[in-house]
């Protein structure tokens, strides 16, 4: 008996318990009926089939170009939204943000990285605004630059800082096309140009406006054979000869022989723009001179004086006109003394005559005249903004001065227009294209 | 070489038996399904939309997009543009989990309109604030907190030398808003002393460098350094209620949600989205981005679950730009805009739009917010909408009955709650608020004719009188002495073919009693405003009437764009 009320109990203890799980099951399963009952609307297409199949040509054609757009803004937005490049800068730089390492790029030294330590002498100055920096950079073909630039170093002087410089770089496509306003295209030699330099500036404020430099520095120059001179085409004949092996030392002083070249130079600099990224007004130049003699006895000596200006003149609503003047001399400082030819004044530079090729005219002398005109497409808070711009540049270089070799119809000339980014502290990036009468040129500069 | 003429003439027959077919109106019958069905479980939470990406989409892939959608512009050259798929019979939309009508349908009292979404007296400033959570994005520094309450709030402060702009921006936004349909969270303006904030455990923030790590007691004085303080040592800010329920994450203005089951009606196709163009005009809601939207998991008065769709961050409507006045351009251009970069550069330069004039902000606490230039249909937000892409006149009428249906009265009484303490600055911006709002009025009513509010009832000796209101009338924009109406009646059995009708000088007449006999149809009501020659587009409306022929009632209506 007693086995079978043990059973008895057993079983009535298991029936209370399935069927305490059963209603808990029941119940849970009546609280997921409440939703599983529910018939959701059917969803929506924004489009009929008819209207899909209609789509479907339009959207072979732009679905590239859709992806590029949605790739490159997913893209940034990762980068964005990661902060990966806040974090390696924070990784790259010290918790008191005295030293760090940054990237640098330029078209022309290579991608590299930048090593800088800031107050250095703030235990001896108030203020540890003085920054050294060792840039190390490299491109393609041997191409390097290597610098360590000590810049607002303090001294006990009033308004007086100093900068140190020890550079050497190497550029190893230079381009030389001849001296003088004359030069033909078709006679492009290229050469590779090695230029190691120290120098040291003192820089003076007169006024918020003026300041006054004095520069003294040495240079070693070397040219040596272009890279990828001297290669031949398919019909036999050389592509890009090097300069070196097209011209002797008597007839292009310097392609040959090394240059050691000390200088010293003073210098005024105005600056009376309303802002420095998007100056609408004010002026800004420099007057400088400087005398450079061989350090090794030799024939190198000249005298380089340039003067620079540009007004920034306001028409209405953020319209800018800039007029820039600027004037290069080149002269021999004493009768038998010689200007290496990479020294001459140059135009091809995008600060030059847009539109040409680098190193395009070399000569003793130049003269460049520019109006450009530009236009906000957006100014962000006044913080920010896109520009663009219309250029004109004229100018020309001379070997036997200005009234001697040039006419009024050798000026050169380009034209063209670009975008241009802005911020408070300068200008960020621009785009340009430009024309002359030899080339259409695109220029991308990052600031 | 005659041949080809007879297809030609069969397909002129074929255009015009279409063109002809097409006048006869035909009632939206579909029923559109309730979006608040019960959800068990809340959809997976969803990230936050990157501003950029999202910018270059809208900015760039999408225009690209419409240009090689054949169907959108051939719907577009022909004036068939596709309109919204969730409206009713009455060309109306119904309550669902993005909208509900409000002040349209139930106009709702001064008091009502100043609450707005409020359901609290605001945070308790008589206790301390806990810290909760660093801000992580938006323009305006901030953080939140929770009361002794234990209620959550996001308090954001106004920039600095621009007392008011923001919060008071952002709360009279708000209570639009709200009032208009949309769902909001709480917005208030609150007054408190700094001293009652205390940092909470574990709150992290991403720094500028990009660590994430706890936020500190600098953190918190680092922003309290960048805010404005009030005469009396206290700060004024923006506190915005955590919206109920278990946020999932922002809404795109475009396609469905997958994993939202009520979510059925493309976003680009929901009429209050579309028609929210007008009221951000209206608003000057510049940045209705997906970024500012919010959907959360809510559960009901019925204990229903289901996701709600927030319109959140409006500090950056009316004259705030977050940091201070918004730019000029804001409101006229999208931040990139293409067209006005072409303008620019093919005019050289010499294209002057009106905003690059020198203006004056003539209030600090209101920024820029003026009417000068201002266009309801040329209003652009920072970056394009989808929704607003895709508005159409229809919806666009509905965006400004939402407008219009805020009197003068109603506008000072919501201005009210910015709290500004300027009266001057105050009355400034209800004057420019009534002014925007007649002009988008006036606007968007000469293109679709605002007849609206119909009702039918019998009248003496058992006739039918149908009566409507004139908004443009309503809102005192058009004068109702000379305006003329058109009616005309067709049914069934004269399908296709709408007989001149009768011109009224009222909003008011009877409905013959023949035409009721013979079970009702349509009525087709033109408008033609003094000095007009045209009449206007046609509002149809459908009268049915009971088997016994003696019950007529109003079944919808179609508006002709």
């Amino acid at each position: 008996m007693q086995d079978y009320s043990s059973i008895t109990r057993l079983i009535r203890k298991s029936s209370w318990l399935c069927l305490t799980m059963l209603l808990l099951s029941t119940g849970s399963f009546a609280s997921e009926a409440d939703t599983a009952d529910v018939i959701y609307p059917e969803r929506m297409k924004s489009r009929s089939t008819l209207e899909t199949i209609a789509y479907i040509p339009g959207a072979i054609v732009h679905y590239p170009i859709h992806l590029i757009f949605t790739g490159f803004g997913g893209t940034v937005g990762w980068v964005v939204d990661t902060k990966v490049i806040e974090r390696v800068n924070d990784l790259l730089t010290s918790d008191d943000e005295l030293r760090g390492l940054q990237p640098t790029y330029s078209a022309r030294t290579g991608a590299g990285a930048n090593l800088y330590q800031k107050g250095l002498l703030s235990g001896f100055a108030a203020h540890n605004k003085d920054t050294a920096t060792l840039t190390a950079a490299f491109g393609f073909r041997g191409r390097h630059y290597y610098q360590l630039l000590w810049e607002s170093i303090p001294l006990p002087l009033h308004r007086t800082d100093a900068t140190l410089t020890a550079r050497q770089r190497l550029f190893p496509e230079e381009a030389f096309f001849g001296v003088g306003p004359h030069s033909q295209l078709g006679n492009k030699t290229i050469h590779s140009h090695r230029r190691t330099r120290i120098s040291g500036d003192l820089a003076r404020d007169l006024t918020n406006m003026v300041t006054v430099k004095v520069a003294a520095g040495a240079d070693w120059n070397e040219i040596g054979d272009g890279a990828e001179a001297n290669e031949v085409d398919d019909d036999g004949e050389i592509e890009e000869p090097s300069t070196n092996r097209t011209y002797t030392e008597a007839m292009l002083p310097g392609v040959i022989d090394p240059a050691a070249l000390g200088y010293v130079g003073l210098g005024f600099e105005i600056d009376s723009r309303n802002r420095p990224g998007d100056p609408t007004r004010g002026v800004h130049g420099h007057l400088s001179s400087k005398l450079h003699s061989d350090l090794e006895g030799g024939h190198w000596g000249f005298v380089r004086s340039e003067i620079d200006v540009s007004y920034y003149k306001h028409l209405i609503y953020k319209r800018v006109f800039v007029f820039r003047a600027a004037v290069s001399s080149n002269r021999t400082s004493a009768s038998g003394r010689a200007i290496p030819f990479y020294e001459l004044a140059e135009l091809g530079e995008d600060n030059t005559i847009r539109g040409f090729e680098r190193n395009r005219f070399r000569g003793r002398d130049k003269a460049i005249g520019s109006i450009e005109y530009r236009f906000p497409l957006r100014d962000i808070w006044g913080e920010s903004g896109l520009d663009f711009s219309l250029f004109v540049d004229a100018g020309q270089v001379s070997s036997r001065g200005f009234f001697n070799d040039v006419r009024w119809k050798d000026t050169l000339i380009g034209v063209g227009g670009g975008f241009r980014i802005w911020n408070l502290d300068g200008m960020v990036a621009k785009v340009e294209l430009a024309r002359s009468r030899e080339m259409w040129r695109i220029y991308l500069v990052l600031n | 070489m005659h041949k080809p003429l007879l297809p030609t003439i069969a397909l002129c027959v074929l255009g015009l038996s279409i063109a002809v077919a097409a006048e006869q109106p035909v009632l939206n019958t579909a029923t559109i399904p309730d979006d608040r069905n019960c959800i068990s479980q809340p959809p997976p939470s969803r990230n936050s939309i990157n501003d950029f990406a999202d910018a270059i989409d809208k900015q760039f892939a999408q225009p690209i997009e419409y240009a090689f959608d054949i169907p959108r512009g051939i719907q577009k050259l022909t004036g068939n543009r596709k309109q919204a798929f969730n409206t009713d019979a009455f060309d109306l939309v119904p309550a669902s989990s993005w909208y509900t009508p409000r002040h349209t349908a139930n106009p709702l009292s001064l008091e009502e309109l100043q609450l707005g979404p409020n359901r609290i007296d605001g945070p308790n400033t008589s206790g301390t604030w806990t810290i909760v959570r660093a801000k992580a994005d938006g323009v305006t520094p901030g953080f939140a907190i929770e009361d002794q309450d234990g209620n959550r709030f996001f308090i954001k402060f106004d920039p600095p030398g621009y007392s008011e702009l923001a919060s008071g921006a952002e709360v009279v936004a708000t209570k639009i808003f709200y009032a208009a349909g949309y769902f909001t969270p709480e917005n208030y303006v609150v007054t408190f002393d700094p001293a009652i904030l205390t940092m909470g455990e574990g709150v992290k923030l991403i720094d500028e460098k990009g660590r994430k790590r706890s936020m500190n007691d600098a953190d918190l004085e680092d922003i309290l350094e960048r805010v404005e303080y009030l005469p009396d040592g206290r700060l004024r800010a923006l506190a915005s209620r955590y919206i109920p329920g278990k946020p999932i994450g922002p809404f795109r203005f475009e396609g469905t949600i997958e994993e939202d089951p009520n979510d059925f009606i493309p976003h680009q196709h929901r009429r209050e989205l579309r028609g929210l163009y007008v009221l951000g005009s209206w608003l000057n809601h510049i940045d209705s981005k997906a970024q500012n939207s919010l959907d959360s998991y809510v559960t009901d008065e019925n204990s229903c679950s289901y996701v709600r769709h927030y319109l959140i961050d409006f500090g950056t409507c009316l004259g705030s730009g977050g940091r201070g006045p918004h730019p000029g351009y804001r409101g006229h251009e999208n931040e990139i805009d293409p067209g006005s970069i072409f303008r620019k550069i093919i005019t050289l330069g010499m294209w002057v739009e009106e905003y690059e004039k020198p203006d004056t902000v003539l209030y600090p606490s209101i920024g820029r917010y003026s009417n000068q230039g201002f266009h309801p249909d040329r209003f652009h937000s920072i970056f394009p909408n989808p929704a607003y892409d895709n508005m159409t006149l229809r919806d666009a009428y509905w965006g400004a009955r939402l407008v219009a249906s805020f009197s003068d009265h109603e506008l000072e009484a919501i201005v009210q709650t910015g709290q500004y303490s300027n009266p001057d600055a105050e009355a400034y911006l209800v004057q420019q608020l009534v002014n925007r709002r007649d002009i988008i009025c006036k606007y968007w009513f000469e293109k679709m004719p605002p007849m609206d509010h119909f009702t039918l009832h019998e009248g003496e000796g058992g006739k039918y009188r149908l009566t409507f209101d004139d908004l443009a009338v309503t809102l005192g924009l058009e004068e109702s002495v000379g305006t003329d109406y058109l009616v005309s009646i067709g049914n069934q059995t004269d399908a296709g073919h709408i007989p001149d009708g009768d011109i009224l000088d009222s909003n008011e007449f009877d409905l013959p009693e023949e035409w009721l006999a013979a079970g009702g149809g349509w009525v087709s009501l033109r408008m033609r405003r003094p000095n007009k020659r045209n009449w206007t587009q046609a509002v149809h409306l459908f009268v049915e009437v009971d088997d016994r022929g003696r019950d007529a009632a109003l079944t919808g209506l179609v508006r002709d764009e």
